[in-house]
């Protein structure tokens, strides 16, 4: 919760249900490619295994605050798009921390949290957003005060059921392939 | 959780599409046209090549899969790349590949170059492609990534039958020449028809390209020296929480 990102993200759409994102740290030709996101409707979310859904966070407070916003998309259609986006969930992946001066993706991959509540965003951050990007998050929030999140309220197990995740790397007995058995090991 | 739990938890089967979800309603294709027309969206139009070839589960090297990268070289040294598994609109996002020289290689910890794989051998031994380039064309970006090396994590485990993208990364290995390296010849002839490629002759012509040798000094593909992949495990701990109202 005390490291927190700028993220830019470049979604498509694989159906009306499902996004995945390319997410960069700048929208600069030199940006690097620090993580990935795939984002759900609350339908296809409900459908995940328990096991599965702590990985994935809402973003019904990203919206509705203002911080998640399309740079250069005029209000009226942003918001067409966010009333949508708000009731979803992302799993969101990142492979290069560059928060903590990494010159390469070193390490392993991190499993991300989303802004859930007021009083988590540094306001460094945001009011840094906001002059370059020459918008305001306190006015985008009165224009989205309509919008809703899931139908079913934020579900209990998302966003990491309010604990943290933390990824763990394991070594692990190789499986040999039952086609290449006659092919000689090397291991030394 | 981890990403070598054999199967996920099971998921209503539908009518067996991945994703499950409706088709893209105008309304949202009017939405993407007008963001599209109105951002610049630079660094995705950094990509400027298409590669197929061939990746193999690190937890579990019988599976392999076909996958097609789409790279950016941000440098001499480094490239960057998005990986779907074919080369459809309809392609899912499966992972990201890093790609560093060996000159970079060999300033990362030992720790960190156990997790990447060598690409000489996919490089010489035809999997690695640029479908539809000539290979003339190409001599030298190929002799450039034959003496690479890349860390490649894999979040939608769609060989698995995974409708959606479940459990951890996963970290991925490249082919090799031996054992639980060599690609399975189907999935290579499947590969080839579809783009009307030889491998083998991609083989012949490349046979004589200079390689980065992994030496002793170098941990790459990890499991070739140790017989050990890695799997990753997702475990919950105490989230460290922002210290009262007092932040910059």
């Amino acid at each position: 919760m005390t490291r927190q990102v700028e993220a830019h993200h470049y979604c498509g759409h694989l159906n009306e249900d499902m996004r995945q994102c390319l997410i960069y740290d700048r929208p600069d030709a030199d940006a690097r490619l620090i993580g990935l996101e795939y984002i759900v409707t609350e339908e296809l979310f409900l459908t995940l295994p328990d096991t599965e859904k702590p990985m994935w966070h809402s973003h019904e407070y990203e919206v509705k605050s203002g911080v998640l916003f399309l740079p250069g998309v005029p209000g009226p259609v942003e918001r067409k798009d966010l009333e949508k986006v708000a009731k979803t969930y992302g799993k969101t992946i990142h492979f290069w921390q560059v928060d903590r001066g990494d010159e390469l993706p070193l390490g392993l991959p991190q499993v991300m949290m989303a802004l859930t509540r007021d009083g988590q965003l540094y306001p460094s951050l945001a009011k840094d957003v906001e002059s370059r990007y020459g918008v305001s998050f306190e006015k985008e929030r009165a224009n989205r005060a309509y919008m809703e999140g899931p139908t079913h309220g934020i579900h209990p197990k998302a966003n990491a059921a309010g604990i943290g995740l933390k990824t763990v790397l394991r070594e692990i007995e190789c499986k040999p392939s039952v086609q290449s058995e006659s092919v000689p090991r090397v291991f030394v | 959780m981890a990403s070598s739990d054999k199967a996920p938890d099971s998921m209503p089967v539908g009518d067996g599409s991945v994703p499950p979800g409706k088709p893209l309603t105008m309304g949202h294709q009017v939405i993407d046209k007008s963001a599209q027309m109105l951002q610049t969206l630079k660094p995705i139009k950094q990509m400027s090549q298409h590669v197929c070839t061939f990746a193999v589960y690190g937890h579990d090297m019988s599976r392999q899969i076909e996958a097609h990268h789409y790279i950016t070289r941000v440098n001499q040294d480094f490239l960057q790349s998005a990986v779907y598994d074919s080369n459809d609109s309809s392609a899912h996002l499966i992972g990201v590949e890093y790609i560093v020289s060996d000159r970079i290689f060999d300033t990362l910890s030992h720790e960190e170059q156990k997790l990447w794989h060598s690409h000489d051998h996919e490089v010489t031994s035809g999997m690695w492609v640029n479908p539809g380039v000539p290979e003339m064309i190409q001599k030298s970006e190929l002799e450039n990534i034959a003496h690479t090396y890349g860390k490649f994590w894999c979040t939608w485990q769609v060989d698995r039958g995974d409708r959606l993208p479940l459990g951890a990364p996963a970290l991925m290995m490249s082919p090799q020449v031996v054992n639980m390296g060599v690609i399975k010849p189907e999935l290579v002839r499947v590969r080839d028809n579809k783009f009307k490629i030889s491998t083998e002759e991609l083989r012949k012509q490349r046979a004589n390209f200079a390689v980065s040798k992994p030496g002793n000094a170098r941990a790459a593909d990890y499991w070739m020296h140790t017989g050990k992949g890695f799997a990753i495990d997702i475990e919950h701990v105490e989230m460290k929480m922002l210290e009262g109202p007092k932040y910059p």
